[in-house]
């Protein structure tokens, strides 16, 4: 809301009183000046109003602001508001009284279409409103001095004598005075003649019955149009103005005939019109000013403050606001136009404001022990570590993304949907994103590009998913590799899981979404799915520009066990020496090292306390099909020293179940 | 010359001779003409005879340091010798050797943690909650009916399953919380939140909020001024910041306020940071507005409390003096090595 200040005079006395002094004070009132500008001669501020105050849209709701912050008297236009008699001869017909509760017209004859005065041209321009012709202007005047609409119909252009408001219906279209054609949802409030909509009510009018330069006579219109349905015409028109801004915020409903008379008042000062006596009305509202009645004690309680009865009244006087004590509680008449003010609690508001945020001191509250719903700490915060000890950086994308740059892997017979937006912003952010990788791909591409030397990142958050028609959430850690080798994606996610303290199981399927055939691994934790690894596939590469092989992996962490993370038990070591066994075995090469290292671990004796390997070749040396697996085994007991005998025969019986169950031998010497 | 007139003379010359020494030949010169077999300590060791027997334990063992200094002292003069000598292998500690830097992490998971750790020294725990939400949670049960100016401030993207859309604030945490547990309250709320903004400077689609709630039979708007200018305090770490609360609009609280803080580059003048203002605003708050109360059960009777809101980013810009929004989305690696 733009505020010129020289206007702003005529309504308070702001004499000695500096412009950004001024700003500071209606700021720390909640009427937040976003700029404060020299336009020609004269001031203007800027007020940024929130969605409450729609009585500050306006000059005098400014004025009056002022005038309690000052301490000094309003000084408003004396209006004259004229007969109820009416020589007028249209009829209203008001047929959705519940959207627009009261309608008033009044018509002006004999008018001469011209320019209006300087002085109104200057103070609408100051306020960003186009200068058009004096009775436009005027119209646009007092709603910027009143906070009142008004509209202006050519009353020629008007067919029958009867001005119709009622609802639009499904279909209907009209030419608007933006020049565009929009259609009717219908429920809208338009005001229409028998022919049909010649305005859409408190919003725009129609190019049809506007205000030209050949119009000698109009209907004045001045009415309350019901905030919910202006917000839900605006919506489905796509529309919205100056007018519509003010409806939608709730309009003084003890101060409409004020504006309409006080229009008449100006266009009988423009030559020759003549303002037909009377006017014609509808009026259901039967509006009567809030009264609410506030606990004295509750207001201190909720302000923290012990603020007295007089200061209480002093404060709401300030503004208006009529007050009765009775006891400890008192009630209050609240101003039509604060239409904000509805319960007590508004009303303890209106206090704190006027008595100033300020002045209320601060405190800190009694400190309690948290209660446990909530989680006190990051848990999962060690695997985040253990990635970067690896060498990852964070990194943080946004979770929506581009649906077509992952299409493919969600194919049509995927039980797994993508979650589209119904309303994206751009296309290549269209869709949630079902996996982290994809935003990881983009940052690595971002940056080696610029030919970076780090590239590995992390990043943990939310991925979105549908399955039978309902939306599933779930939190991810992600991180990718550029270069490296499956190796590398598997013992990331071996540390991260084992920084986590988690039971977890490996298995190799040999396919996956993201991760190329035979490069990819699955993890389970408690059995369940919780995540993949793995050489992320060629042509999602592709779809970011990237060549080198990647390889990443996620763990849903969701599915790690956190009652686990810091869960240890201590258990007490052999103060024996351990005997070791190296084992270079032969085996045929189609057989892996969980077969093999499966075996050596069931065979062994429950002294066999570690097997690792320590060596694996591929030679001719070892026929066709064979490949060297060397192992080392640590044998040791908790109770005695054990014999070289004793461990050579566990091992006798590894080596016999190897050979037996495998084909695996041990390899000659 | 006495036995100690002898000793005090060893000790003041084999300083002397070592510093003289020129070259490796001349400190083993000295060490043979010290404590070769026939050096000078050894000649006091066969002098000890003349001594009592009580005597000679003190003078053997004083004997044996002197020898042991004079040890020292020419190991270390041939070391720097031999330090000297071997050009062809010069070791140079100045070099990286296997060196990569700890990666950092994001600034905004940098500031949340810090905006954790602040508010959980005052008390609070942390809830979470879904980004997906409905309409209800995100809008109705906060006061912010179909249809009014409110809802219109929040340019909402919505999904295709009825009623559902991404969460414009963490405010739905909140209603969630108290849906689901009772009374007294002491949270925040971190997390990503939605609006259809196009990407720029001070916009971002995706962004993150920290949300707070404190209810309890006797909490008030002093209390709201005291935790949150508390809260400005430690995370901008200085007490010379000041605050300030100003009257503001949210659906959901009443009162409402907005707290600034005094600009940190113009100490309150007014600059071009702060457009001119000399303040800037960090966060929205208010007492709970009993309409949200009693969409979710809570007996305005016997409860009362405060919430309040930011935006990380925002936070994050202010404390590093990040100049454009969009550089927390690029992860540009000459940007994340900067946290
Ligand atoms: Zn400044």
């Amino acid at each position: 809301m733009k505020v010129p200040l020289k206007w702003l005079s005529e309504y308070v006395d702001i004499s000695g009183i500096d412009p950004l002094e001024l700003s500071d004070m209606l700021t720390m009132r909640g009427l937040e000046v976003d700029s404060v500008e020299e336009v020609g001669l004269d001031t203007v501020i800027d007020i940024e109003l929130t969605p409450n105050r729609g009585d500050c849209a306006s000059l005098i709701g400014v004025a009056r602001e002022v005038s309690a912050i000052l301490n000094r008297e309003i000084k408003l236009p004396e209006v004259n508001i004229g007969s109820k008699k009416t020589d007028m001869a249209t009829k209203i017909d008001v047929k959705c009284a519940d959207k627009c509760p009261v309608y008033h017209l009044r018509n002006v004859k004999n008018i001469t279409i011209g320019p209006s005065w300087e002085w109104m041209k200057e103070r609408l321009r100051a306020c960003s409103v186009r200068p058009l012709n004096n009775i436009i202007d005027i119209t646009n005047y007092v709603m910027l001095e009143t906070g009142q609409p008004l509209h202006a119909f050519d009353a020629d252009k008007i067919s029958g004598d009867t001005v119709i408001v009622r609802e639009a219906r499904p279909g209907e279209t009209l030419l608007m005075l933006d020049g565009e054609e929009r259609t009717f949802n219908g429920g809208e409030v338009v005001i229409a003649d028998k022919n049909g909509p010649i305005a859409v009510g408190g919003i725009i009018g129609a190019k049809d019955s506007a205000v030209s330069g050949k119009t000698t006579e109009i209907l004045v219109e001045s009415a309350y149009f019901v905030p919910q349905s202006i917000s839900m015409a605006e919506r489905n028109l796509k529309v919205k103005t100056e007018a519509s801004y003010r409806f939608a915020r709730e309009i003084d409903k003890g101060g409409i005939l004020y504006a309409l008379n006080r229009a008449i008042n100006l266009m009988k000062e423009t030559a020759g019109a003549t303002p037909v006596k009377g006017r014609i009305s509808h009026d259901s509202l039967n509006f009567k000013e809030n009264k609410i009645r506030v606990n004295i004690n509750k207001l201190n309680s909720i302000l923290g403050t012990s603020i007295s009865k007089d200061n209480i009244k002093k404060n709401l006087l300030d503004i208006d606001f009529d007050i009765e004590f009775s006891g400890e509680n008192f009630e209050v008449r609240v101003p039509s136009y604060r239409n904000d003010v509805r319960r007590p609690v508004d009303v303890i508001e209106e206090v704190a404001r006027i008595y100033g945020y300020d002045r209320i001191e601060s405190k800190l509250p009694e400190l309690k022990v948290g209660i446990g719903y909530f989680e006190p700490i990051d848990p999962f915060l060690e695997g985040e570590n253990s990635l970067r000890a690896r060498g990852y950086w964070e990194s943080l994308t946004h979770t929506l993304t581009d649906s077509d740059k992952i299409v493919e892997l969600y194919g049509t017979g995927s039980e797994e949907k993508l979650i589209h937006l119904k309303n994206p912003v751009s296309l290549d952010m269209d869709i949630l994103r079902p996996t982290i990788l994809p935003g990881l791909l983009e940052v690595s591409s971002y940056n080696a590009n610029r030919k970076s030397r780090y590239l590995k990142f992390f990043e943990r958050g939310p991925v979105f998913i549908e399955k039978d028609g309902e939306y599933f959430e779930e939190h991810n850690i992600a991180y990718l590799s550029a270069g490296g080798d499956f190796f590398e994606a598997k013992n990331t996610m071996k540390t991260m899981l084992e920084s986590l303290n988690q039971n977890y199981e490996l298995e190799y399927p040999g396919s996956s979404a993201y991760f190329k055939g035979g490069r990819c691994g699955v993890l389970t934790i408690e059995g369940e799915f919780s995540g993949e690894f793995g050489i992320i596939k060629e042509n999602l590469c592709k779809n970011y520009k990237l060549e080198d092989p990647y390889t990443g992996g996620y763990l849903i962490l969701d599915k790690v066990v956190k009652e686990k993370i810091r869960e240890r038990v201590f258990k007490n070591w052999s103060t024996y020496p351990a005997i070791y066994r190296d084992l270079s075995l032969i085996s045929p090469i189609k057989l892996t090292h969980k077969d093999i290292y499966g075996i050596i671990k069931s065979e062994g004796k429950k002294e066999l306390k570690n097997v690792e390997v320590v060596d694996s070749y591929r030679g001719e040396n070892l026929g066709p099909g064979r490949k060297s697996i060397t192992y080392s085994l640590e044998f040791n007991s908790d109770e005695e020293m054990l014999s070289s005998e004793y461990v050579d025969s566990a091992v006798k019986d590894i080596l016999n179940e190897l050979e037996n169950k495998l084909g695996v031998t041990l390899r000659p010497k | 010359m006495s036995l100690n007139e002898k000793y005090e003379k060893i000790s003041a010359a084999y300083l002397q001779d070592i510093k003289e020494a020129g070259t490796l030949q001349d400190v083993e010169e000295v060490r043979v003409k010290y404590i070769g077999r026939s050096g000078e300590v050894n000649k006091i060791f066969k002098e000890l005879g003349i001594l009592s027997p009580e005597e000679r334990p003190a003078w053997g063992k004083k004997l044996n340091i002197l020898k042991s200094d004079i040890t020292k002292s020419v190991e270390d003069k041939k070391e720097q010798f031999s330090q000297k000598d071997e050009k062809e292998d010069i070791f140079d500690p100045t070099m990286p050797g296997n060196y990569s830097r700890f990666p950092s992490i994001h600034p905004v998971t940098g500031i949340l943690r810090e905006i954790k750790d602040i508010f959980s020294s005052l008390g609070f725990g942390v809830a979470y909650g879904p980004e997906i939400e409905s309409s209800y949670h995100n809008f109705t049960a906060l006061n912010i009916p179909e249809d009014h100016v409110a809802r219109e401030m929040h340019d909402t993207f919505y999904l295709n399953q009825e009623d559902k859309l991404l969460r414009t604030h963490t405010s739905p945490v909140q209603v969630r919380v108290m849906e689901n547990n009772d009374p007294p309250y002491n949270i925040i709320v971190p997390g990503k939140c939605y609006r259809r903004d196009t990407i720029d400077a001070s916009h971002s689609p995706v962004f993150h909020q920290v949300e707070g709630l404190m209810v309890d039979k006797n909490i008030n708007f002093a209390d709201l001024k005291g935790v949150l200018a508390e809260f400005a305090k430690l995370f901008f770490k200085g007490s010379d910041v000041k605050t300030r609360f100003r009257p503001s609009y949210f659906p959901f609280t009443e009162p409402s306020a907005e707290m600034d803080i005094s600009c940190r580059i113009c100490q309150g003048k007014g600059c071009s940071s702060c457009s001119q203002k000399g303040w800037l605003e960090i966060l929205g708050a208010g007492m709970v507005d009993p309409e949200v109360f009693k969409h979710c059960n809570v007996d305005t009777e016997k409860w009362q409390g405060f919430a309040f809101g930011m935006g990380v980013e925002r936070l994050a810009m202010l404390k590093y003096g990040i100049s454009d929004m969009r550089f927390f989305y690029l992860n540009d690696i000459r940007f994340l090595e900067q946290f």
